[in-house]
């Protein structure tokens, strides 16, 4: 097992390529019908920057953040984060409300921490219920193994307990049913309201300007 | 309408216009920049901490205004359906921020010190991002080398975004020299003289860099025309003295503005954080490469057993499978790719990935497919004659294979041949 971690290393100590996160995930002839930006490592803007790996929180309003920049370590300790505002949010409501990669590791933030690790990739499958519909499983990053069935199994048990919680980057509400309807109406007004504040805009700056003059 | 009239009101329109255009953009590129998340190596990520406050409305425009349907990201990032959203808010809040700043005037400012401080902070802020982009590409960490897997695509089934990556890739000259015209602007921006020439030669940089990622259809739209429309914004104000020397050939004299230190301390102070901020941008852009001491990532040493391999005999569940083009079960080659894949390529050219472990110890490969479903394949790899034999199940199939290691530096792409003459192309016995 020695090798294998240091195999592991090695190739997360390489300098990553800078890419975005199609071409990272077409370089290894991925399979589109699963790509799902979310899960893909932190290649952004063509540029790599780190994967969070983990939180420590300190207090309510203290947290140790711990990133990868693939091959050297960085820890920041951030006080007052935004995400971590609420100090009776539970591991799973965090991760899925601000959409964590599945593999980041969250300590100290709930008593059930182990339970709530557990059921990380539970918690995708109820956000993400009706993605495609020959999706069974989101693709793990790490390659860790997860049996299939005990997923389902699960996630039909944590739907119940998890139903109140919305996710803030998927809608699983129905839209409503005019809103391709509106939308046509909602540009032209937008326009309409930015093109007459523009014009109103320069009309008090002429009027400054020559009242100054 | 007499003409001195007539030109006064022009004057009066035209300056109305420019303030306008100043405060809509100040408020637009300040929240931009502010909001935006982008990791650096060593300058902070306040975006990181900006972000959650507006991603709840961009959440609520997307679900409830434009009847977005599952599934979308919200998160700012490069070309997420979010941050299209976040460039469109951004249109009204800065519109409406500058209508409410306009209304609040009771006289006319002189807006040149901040005029001028916005535009050598977004010199600074463009620069930043020049440098970090620039060394990525001299580097070649950006444009990496082809992975194998690529290289035994056929180019038919290239998405364009991945072709021009290998393409870029494939070039070590041309990827250091795009780095280079990268670097060069970036250097200049960041020095009051020299700053107009630096903005000049980085919009034509981004609008290159724009046009590539529209044509290539590369996701990194949205950030790269914010860059061009920075570099714009640096060089407007001289637009109409441009105009004169260039095409009227008349003699200008550019931006008149400059900021006026009285005492030595205050000159001090001011060389002192300029030489501090030069530092922080060029450690910032360079530290990724101290750290790990790779200047060429194509040199860079590959994890074990990367590269292609030629399947010479494959079994499946005691049957011997003949190469066949028309075979859709037998494997033609396999990949091993840099970070940590491994990909099946059939005789149609199809391939499968599967994310990979190898226990070099066990001699044990550990696959994962998109089901997160486990196999474990015995290997053993004998590196002077570069066979791989591989045996393990896989969904419930016997699979053994023995293959060879394929020399990809022989691939006309990866062949480092220059001519300077088409006869040196001509093949001579």
């Amino acid at each position: 097992m020695k090798y294998l971690f240091i195999l592991v290393f090695l190739v997360g100590y390489l300098p990553s390529e800078a890419q975005t996160k199609p071409i990272a995930y077409k370089s290894h002839a991925g399979d589109m019908d699963f790509f799902l930006p979310e899960h893909q490592p932190e290649d952004d803007f063509g540029n790599p920057p780190p994967r969070i790996m983990k939180f420590v929180k300190l207090n309510d309003s203290t947290v140790v953040e711990v990133l990868d920049d693939w091959g050297y370590g960085i820890t920041d300790t951030v006080v007052n984060h935004p995400h971590f505002s609420d100090p009776n949010a539970t591991t799973a409501e965090i991760k899925k409300k601000y959409n964590y990669p599945k593999d980041t590791e969250f300590i100290g933030f709930d008593k059930k921490e182990k339970k709530s690790e557990k059921t990380t990739i539970d918690e995708k499958e109820e956000t993400t219920p009706d993605l495609k519909s020959d999706v069974k499983e989101v693709p793990s990053m790490e390659g860790k193994a997860c049996p299939k069935k005990k997923v389902e199994k699960k996630s039909t048990k944590k739907n119940k307990d998890k139903a109140s919680i919305i996710p803030l980057h998927i809608n699983n509400t129905p839209p409503p049913p005019t809103a391709n309807n509106v939308l046509p109406w909602l540009v032209v007004a937008t326009s309409g309201y930015l093109a007459f504040l523009a014009f109103l805009l320069w009309k008090r700056q002429r009027e400054k300007i020559i009242a100054n003059a | 309408m007499p003409d001195t009239t007539r030109i006064k009101s022009e004057n009066n329109n035209l300056k109305a216009l420019s303030l306008v255009a100043f405060k809509f953009s100040f408020v637009y590129a300040l929240l931009f920049i502010l909001f935006l998340p982008f990791h650096q190596p060593l300058l902070p990520n306040i975006g990181a901490y900006l972000s959650p406050i507006i991603e709840p409305l961009i959440a609520w425009i997307g679900n409830a205004l434009l009847g977005m349907q599952a599934p979308w990201t919200v998160r700012l990032e490069s070309d997420s359906t979010g941050l299209y959203i976040f460039a469109g808010l951004l249109f009204f809040i800065a519109i409406t921020a500058a209508f409410i700043w306009t209304s609040l005037e009771k006289v006319e400012q002189n807006y040149l010190p901040l005029r001028y401080w916005f535009r050598a902070g977004l010199s600074y802020f463009l620069s930043m991002h020049l440098i970090v982009y620039g060394l990525n590409k001299i580097f070649k960490v950006q444009f990496f080398l082809p992975e194998p897997n690529t290289l035994y695509t056929p180019v038919g089934q290239l998405s364009h975004d991945i072709l021009f990556w290998t393409s870029m890739g494939s070039s070590y000259p041309y990827t250091v020299f795009s780095g280079l015209i990268e670097l060069i602007p970036a250097v200049l921006l960041l020095f009051k003289r020299t700053r107009l020439l630096g903005a000049i030669i980085s919009f034509a940089v981004m609008a290159n860099v724009l046009m590539l990622n529209f044509g290539f259809d590369i996701s990194v739209k949205i950030f790269s025309g914010f860059l061009l429309f920075a570099s714009w914004l640096i060089i407007s104000p001289n637009i109409g003295r441009l105009y004169q020397f260039f095409v009227l050939q008349k003699v200008s004299q550019l931006q008149a503005w400059r900021p006026n230190f009285i005492n030595k301390f205050q000159k001090r102070g001011y060389l002192l954080s300029k030489t501090l901020l030069l530092l922080l941008l060029l450690f910032n852009g360079l530290l990724p490469y101290l750290q790990t001491g790779v200047y060429n990532d194509d040199i860079a040493p590959r994890p074990y057993l990367h590269g292609a391999y030629a399947v010479e005999s494959f079994v499946i569940n005691g049957d011997t499978l003949p190469a066949l083009q028309t075979d859709k079960i037998r494997w033609q080659r396999i990949f091993v790719h840099r970070r940590g894949y491994l990909i099946i390529q059939n005789m149609q050219n199809k391939m499968k990935d599967f994310k990979l472990l190898v226990d070099k110890n066990k001699k044990l490969l550990y696959l994962t497919d998109y089901e997160e479903n486990q196999y474990n394949f015995q290997f053993h790899y004998q590196p002077k004659d570069s066979i791989l034999t591989l045996k393990g199940s896989l969904r419930n199939n016997q699979i053994g294979l023995i293959a060879k290691q394929l020399d990809l530096s022989k691939l006309p792409l990866l062949n480092p041949s220059f001519h300077w003459t088409v006869d040196q192309l001509i093949k001579k016995d």
